[in-house]
């Protein structure tokens, strides 16, 4: 299939679901990317982009087997029910780590800016501090430092557990993900520090 | 005018004859020649008269035709001047209802095809009224509004995707998951896009520099956070409560304004509030576009990103510049 063909079909499946982004589809001013969930057994998963609007957006779409489209915003309930409706089989830690941080990174646990973190270091506060921002910055870097990690996962009952760090707007949480076999998610939140003086989002 | 009469026609003056011919007396010869001289000389003297009173009628003759035909050519060139006044006039009438009836033609075919601005649909006319009704509170609400319908703006809204505005269809989209007031301080950022594409301002990448595009596009974008972060300050005195409307750098914005004013009241403490409200406005978005290019506020892509590194970047794919 040919990248114009390739547009098309993706077109054809945005069309009856939302007619301007199809136009930007075949207008080209979406980036189309594959995204590689060989998991999702009945889906083929795109990541769109656009940058040439104002502010930059980001969405998914899931196709079908039969081209029906399903898109997939940040709405967390949108994510909820493809991942129930769709055929998904996680056979093991790395699949699970994988859809974990993708069904975050499409819909995160709030609108705003979500970051998944390896280290402290990408907590990522904002540059011109004043004394008391700088104060608390290097306070909560010298608390995290020592536990937070890059995304890690273990078996748990039947499914898997993965636990990682994340910004969730100018929040540092640690998010505890229950992902079962079939593709289930389970969000565990525990808020670490709030209101930090990280950088913006728009 | 005086009719030219014939010279000497009806004169007495007439020379007379020698009534015995030639045989006359020398003395009598002399004295014949002296009487005909005479004659002669007041002949030409009435002779000269009459001419010098011809020519004086000839002259007063010429001055009345001359001034005869001065008036006239006035009188015609006043026809001229007044007919083609009209002439002028009735074209301006003309061209003045023509251009109407071509600017009516414009606009009913700007309807037809890219819609009066606002809300695009029923569904979105409910959730902008709301909207709409917070914004025309305040004077930075009001003149959004205004270039929404001067620049034909469509507003639509979609779930999950942020708010945006895409100069590919002039049209704005705004969350659902934004609280009304939010939404319209939104709108007010967004609508400065539509208003810098429809006016010309935002740059061409192809055409500028990399470091012009980057500084235009910065310079756009923190105009649009300063608008909406004064449209907040406007509404703070009103009954809207904008109190959980956050904005990026609405805290170093307020900081630099009256840090600014603070410091233009102790130099003149005569100051007018217009002139203090500038100073701070412009310290504010001073503060704004250092933030904006020190890193402070990063782009909603994946990976987050700068927006002078973002710009550049983009600036790179539109000039097939290959970066790693």
């Amino acid at each position: 299939m040919s990248k114009d063909e390739q547009r098309e079909k993706i077109a054809a499946a945005l069309s009856p679901l939302d007619d301007m982004f199809a136009a930007m589809v075949r207008n080209g001013s979406m980036v189309i990317e594959p995204v590689q969930a060989p998991y999702i057994k009945s889906h083929q998963l795109h990541r769109l982009e656009n940058n040439r609007v104002s502010r930059p957006i980001s969405l998914h779409l899931a196709i079908a087997k039969d081209q029906a489209g399903t898109l997939l915003t940040r709405s967390s309930e949108t994510m909820t029910q493809f991942s129930e409706a769709a055929e998904i089989a996680i056979s093991d830690e790395a699949e699970a780590l994988r859809w974990a941080q993708l069904y975050l990174e499409i819909a995160p646990p709030e609108s705003g800016l979500f970051r998944i973190l390896e280290s402290a270091a990408d907590i990522g506060f904002r540059p011109n501090l004043d004394d008391v921002d700088r104060a608390r910055q290097q306070q909560v870097e010298q608390t995290y430092a020592p536990r937070i990690h890059a995304p890690a996962v273990r078996a748990d009952n039947d499914g898997f557990l993965v636990t990682l760090f994340a910004m969730v707007g100018h929040d540092l949480e640690r998010l505890d993900v229950s992902v079962g076999r079939d593709g289930a998610i389970a969000l565990g939140r525990e808020l670490l520090s709030a209101d930090l003086p990280t950088v913006y989002w728009h | 005018m005086r009719r030219l009469r014939a010279p000497l026609t009806g004169s007495k003056r007439r020379l007379t004859p020698l009534r015995n011919g030639w045989k006359r007396e020398p003395k009598d010869l002399q004295d014949w020649g002296e009487e005909k001289w005479a004659e002669i000389e007041e002949a030409a003297a009435g002779a000269s008269d009459w001419l010098e009173e011809q020519a004086e009628d000839f002259g007063e003759w010429l001055d009345e035709k001359t001034s005869d035909i001065a008036d006239w050519a006035q009188e015609t060139y006043d026809d001229v001047t007044e007919t083609v006044d009209d002439l002028i006039e009735g074209g301006k009438t003309a061209l003045d209802k023509l251009g109407q009836a071509i600017d009516d033609m414009v606009e009913g075919v700007k309807d037809a095809f890219l819609g009066e601005g606002g809300p695009v649909s029923e569904d979105d006319t409910k959730r902008f009224e709301k909207i709409q009704a917070i914004l025309e509170t305040i004077p930075g609400g009001q003149d959004a509004l205004a270039t929404m319908k001067k620049y034909r703006i469509g507003v639509t809204y979609k779930a999950g995707v942020g708010s945006f505005y895409d100069p590919e269809t002039n049209t704005m989209v705004l969350d659902t998951a934004e609280n009304p007031e939010t939404s319209a301080l939104t709108f007010v950022h967004e609508i400065n896009h539509g208003k810098y594409h429809n006016e010309g301002l935002d740059p061409d990448a192809t055409t500028v520099t990399r470091d012009e595009y980057i500084k235009a596009r910065v310079e756009e974008e923190a105009e649009g956070a300063v608008l909406s972060i004064e449209a907040k300050m406007e509404l703070e005195g009103t009954t809207v409560d904008v109190s959980k409307a956050t904005f990026p750098q609405e805290q170093e914005y307020r900081q630099a304004y009256n840090d600014a004013i603070a410091a233009a009241k102790a130099k003149d403490p005569a100051a007018s509030k217009e002139d203090l409200n500038k100073i701070g406005r412009a310290a504010g978005k001073k503060r704004v576009v250092k933030g904006f290019y020190d890193g402070e506020v990063v782009t909603s892509t994946k990976p987050p990103t700068p927006y002078p590194e973002f710009y550049g970047k983009d600036w790179d794919n539109q000039n097939g510049v290959v970066t790693k």
